[in-house]
């Protein structure tokens, strides 16, 4: 299984990698726009990201326009299944949670920091884990 | 009640935005369009599901809203059946998010109702799932007047395990011999089932009575009666003759 994690701060990259790595492989980005031009590679290669953990507050384009970005190509393209996106951010703001479920139909949402047990707990609510 | 921001401005936008969106699927839902009826309801019942995650205190609405969530989704699929029954206690289940979410806010602690809408999701998803896996309930074969009478005993007739037997009691009589299948008994049949049933009539003269009126307009809508003569009950069929 592939994942891509979207994240612009070292730290959190090399500590979300660790978490994922022995599940899936793993890619780093580290904005919205290289993450929606990830999501294409990984279609036009025939094997799509299985999940995406996107930071919401990124400079260029931010994890809710990337993620909507990702939507619409999924609807235009009839991509299916659609990746399952856990949305990670420290925003526990309630626009921001209610705007990345309803506007960008995200999986799951996070608030940083991100836990090995909050993460895999959400992993195996999506089906991406099994104990 | 809370003075929680996110409840707050949750129910705010509930009321605004995801009340008018629901109501309008449950009526596509109700009314004659299935297909876009589920397609309104996923977006806000996906968000709600998400949203009362992290609202403190409504984590029971979170987690009955998945359960109805996944039901639909199972409805979508075909995994479920979309039955007037099923599609009725969707529309009960979804009516019932806005109840438990009141009755979170209002710290009423009533869960009688709930319990009984889950539990009759439970048992609609996996009546499907034990008539998927099982080999079906099989057929009954009787003879009278030199022709083979077969009884059909499952309700639903659609994957192998349902026509299998069907097709074998068929196959265990001379060709060119007369078959009445006797389809009091079922309530739906499937195309692909009519189909393989069809697909003998060139070698045996086959028949059936007391079709319900599903069974009946997937025969004849897919076109599927050529090969298949239809008589009201068993008693016309032996006058017939």
């Amino acid at each position: 299984m592939r994942a891509l994690i979207v994240e612009d701060e070292f730290l959190s990259r090399k500590v979300l990698r660790s978490f994922l790595m022995t599940l899936f492989e793993v890619d780093i980005v580290v904005n919205g726009r290289e993450a929606v031009e990830a999501f294409k590679m990984g279609h036009d290669e025939k094997r799509p990201y299985d999940l995406i953990l996107m930071d919401i507050m990124m400079p260029e384009v931010d994890g809710i326009e990337a993620l909507q970005k990702i939507r619409d190509l999924e609807t235009k393209n009839n991509y299916r299944p659609r990746v399952k996106v856990i949305m990670t951010t420290a925003l526990d703001d309630p626009r921001t949670v209610i705007r990345t479920f309803h506007d960008g139909e995200a999986s799951a949402y996070i608030v940083k920091p991100v836990a090995k047990d909050k993460l895999y707990a959400e992993l195996e609510k999506l089906g991406l884990l099994h104990k | 009640m809370s003075e929680d921001p996110m409840v707050e401005e949750f129910f705010s936008e509930l009321n605004d935005k995801y009340y008018p969106q629901v109501m309008e699927g449950l009526e596509l839902l109700e009314g004659e369009d299935l297909t876009q009826g589920i397609e309104i309801l996923a977006r806000p019942l996906h968000t709600i599901k998400g949203v009362t995650g992290f609202m403190a205190g409504f984590e029971e609405a979170s987690h009955f809203t998945h359960k109805i969530e996944d039901f639909l989704k199972k409805v979508q699929g075909g995994e479920v059946e979309s039955s007037p029954t099923n599609v009725t206690l969707l529309s009960r289940g979804v009516n019932m998010i806005f109840q438990v979410l009141e009755q979170l806010r209002e710290g009423d602690t009533d869960t009688g109702e709930r319990e009984e809408v889950l539990s009759l999701i439970k048992e609609a998803s996996s009546s499907e799932k034990a008539e998927g896996e099982s080999l079906g309930a099989g057929v009954d074969v009787e003879t009278r007047d030199g022709v083979t009478v077969i009884t059909v005993k499952d309700p639903r007739v659609h994957l192998e395990g349902h026509s299998k037997p069907i097709i074998s009691a068929i196959l265990g009589i001379e060709p060119g011999d007369p078959v009445l299948l006797d389809l009091g008994e079922v309530l739906t049949f499937g195309s692909g089932a009519w189909a393989s049933v069809a697909s003998m009539g060139t070698t045996f003269k086959i028949a059936a009575c007391n079709l319900s009126p599903d069974a009946k307009q997937t025969l004849i809508g897919w076109g599927l009666d050529k090969t298949i003569s239809i008589y009201p009950d068993r008693e016309t069929y032996f006058t017939a003759q």
